[in-house]
């Protein structure tokens, strides 16, 4: 399980971009991480992969610090972001042929399974695959790796509706099976509804607000959006 | 490991044939054409280290279960070994230069150290340029300590090293025992440099023989910094003027045996055979005469000219029958210079011996 404590991030310009005292992050299950363009969202998941190191706090994967044990850790945690580029002018068959010959418990079972459920192209050029193949084709290269952190940032966003069903749905599956976390930045409300388990709303680098989705609906008793509008507007009061 | 060389290939494949090509040109055709391989070799630097980076491509590889040596191997020691090997041959093949393998393997090592570290600590091209210059100047500083070509070589990829992990690599072992390490070289290499050298005058590769024979003679390294002047007066003429014998505070004739045995292992006296002995012939007082003769009686005309150069700053007449016989001899070199040995000795003393059948 991926905990977070005391963290606080600051950038180039000595602005604050997190500010996080505490945050625990839950599996199995799909959590949403939710919040505006500059919320901090990216920061969050860049720290949580062990790309960044905070200025403050701790970000860890059951005990160990995820930046300063990189490179035992980078195995256990996937960051799949548009940050993260493929080579454009090589093929889906050399990235797979790659990563396949360098992997040390690759599972055939997992590919297999993925290449029939998300129907990626065998030897097509990076550059000419869609946006949702290209999605589909990174779940690919990650989930037979069996991470156990699988973090999403904004990939989803420009999905159309069934590129981001058959994501999440194998998403969501390969969770319960592994019992593995998957957190997944969007703004997608529908998505949220349809397959979060948790959520965590960022503003301006805090959370504010964090639970299992259900739990906050029933409280709230009203859908998911407006809860979001109903938290953006308690925080502007204060 | 191979398997993301291949593929590392696949995608550079034109960078590695452009560095070929180039490297090619610049054997082949010298002169301006040299630069155009440094400029692929730049261009490839910056492709491999800085342009993912802005690209954000290497980070699927960074994102690969490699550990972080095999990545350093990757981003570091590869292009560092091609830029070494490039440079080498374009230094060492330069036309109408002669072929030094020594001079080009450093500055090889020297200046791929160079460009690897900029490329790594680099964000842009423009950095990158910036930071050749930076660490060039910086590498200038030390160009006059010996073994400072050693030094930039491991800073540079300790250097390396600890940017690549991001700092997450300690600090102490990768920034500050270097940097300690490179001084105690720095001054412990030009503190014993003269053993150094010694010691690599025993070393079955002549190349390195010469090089380092030249850089001792270079510094007069087998006579000491202070010298003393002995007058000898003519006892037969207290007319004339006494002639000045220099004494060297140290003569170590153990070293200068050995920068013999380089020097004069050449079929002919070369320059630096010369200067050599231009240089023992101040010393007449510490002369190993044994040696002296031993190369005078020899059948080897280096080391005969080597003999009757020294043999110029005598300031008695010795060996007479034997220069005598290199008189006639049928290398002219030899026999010119014996002439003119004969010659500065009668001025010396034209009473002692007979008169010369020669003049």
């Amino acid at each position: 399980m991926i905990e977070v404590n005391n963290l606080t991030l600051f950038g180039k310009s000595h602005n604050l971009r997190l500010d996080i005292p505490a945050l625990k992050f839950y599996s199995p299950g799909i959590t949403a991480l939710v919040g505006h363009n500059g919320a901090g969202k990216s920061s969050l998941l860049r720290l949580m992969s062990g790309l960044e190191k905070s200025n403050t706090g701790l970000v860890s994967y059951l005990g160990k610090d995820i930046f300063k044990d990189f490179e035992s850790l980078k195995e256990k945690i996937h960051l799949i972001s548009w940050n993260l580029e493929l080579y454009q002018g090589l093929t889906t068959k050399d990235h797979l042929k790659l990563i396949k010959s360098v992997s040390k418990n690759w599972s055939v079972e997992i590919e297999n399974a993925l290449l029939k459920d998300l129907s990626v192209p065998p030897d097509k050029r990076i550059d000419k695959l869609s946006r949702g193949e290209q999605v589909r084709f990174r779940l690919l290269l990650s989930l037979p790796r069996k991470p156990m952190v699988i973090l999403l940032d904004e990939v989803t966003n420009e999905l159309d509706t069934d590129s981001r069903r058959i994501i999440f749905k194998k998403l969501d599956s390969y969770s319960y099976d592994t019992g593995a976390q998957v957190v997944v930045a969007t703004n997608m409300i529908e998505d949220i509804e349809r397959y979060a388990t948790d959520i965590i709303l960022l503003k301006k680098g805090k959370v504010i607000l964090q639970g299992a989705l259900d739990n906050i609906k029933e409280e709230h008793k009203t859908n998911f959006e407006e809860i979001i509008r109903i938290y953006e507007r308690k925080d502007l009061q204060l | 490991m191979i398997s993301t060389f291949m593929f590392l290939f696949k995608q550079y494949w034109s960078f590695f044939l452009l560095c070929v090509i180039g490297t090619a040109f610049g054997i082949y055709y010298g002169g301006i054409w040299s630069f155009l391989p440094f400029m692929f070799l730049l261009l490839f630097f910056y492709e491999w280290n800085i342009a993912p980076r802005k690209e954000r491509t290497w980070s699927f590889i960074e994102s690969l279960p490699l550990s972080f040596n095999k990545r350093f191997i990757i981003r570091v020691i590869l292009p560092l070994s091609i830029s070494i090997i490039i440079i080498f041959l374009l230094t060492f093949f330069k036309k109408n230069k002669e072929l030094d393998f020594l001079i080009s393997i450093s500055d090889a090592v020297r200046i791929s150290s160079l460009f690897v570290l900029s490329s790594i600590l680099a964000r842009s091209l423009s950095g990158f340029f910036a930071w050749i210059i930076f660490t060039y100047f910086l590498s200038y500083l030390m160009s006059n300590y010996f073994l400072y070509e050693f030094v930039v070589f491991i800073l540079s990829l300790f250097l390396s090293y600890y940017s690549l992990s991001e700092k997450r690599a300690s600090k102490i072992k990768t920034l500050v025992v270097p940097v300690f390490i490179s001084m105690i070289l720095l001054v412990s290499g030009n503190l014993l440099r003269v053993k150094i050298y010694e010691l690599c005058l025993s070393v079955p590769y002549y190349n390195l023989q010469i090089t380092v024979a030249k850089s001792l003679l270079k510094e007069r390294a087998f006579i000491g910094k202070d010298i003393s002047v002995e007058l000898l007066w003519n006892r037969n003429d207290s007319m004339t003027e006494p002639l000045k014998v220099v004494i060297p505070s140290h003569y170590n004739d153990k070293l200068l045996e050995k920068m013999e045995n380089v020097i004069l292992k050449e079929n002919y006296c070369t320059q630096i055979c010369h200067v050599l002995g231009d240089l023992v012939s101040n010393y007449s007082k510490n002369w190993n005469q044994e040696r002296l003769e031993k190369y005078l009686n020899s059948e080897r005309v280096t080391e005969q000219i080597y003999a009757l150069r020294v043999l110029e700053g005598s300031s008695q007449i010795m060996y007479l029958p034997r220069i005598l016989q290199l008189v006639k001899s049928p290398e002219d070199e030899v026999s010119a210079m014996a002439i003119e040995v004969l010659r500065k000795w009668g001025d010396i003393d034209l009473y002692q011996f007979p008169s010369n059948p020669i003049f």
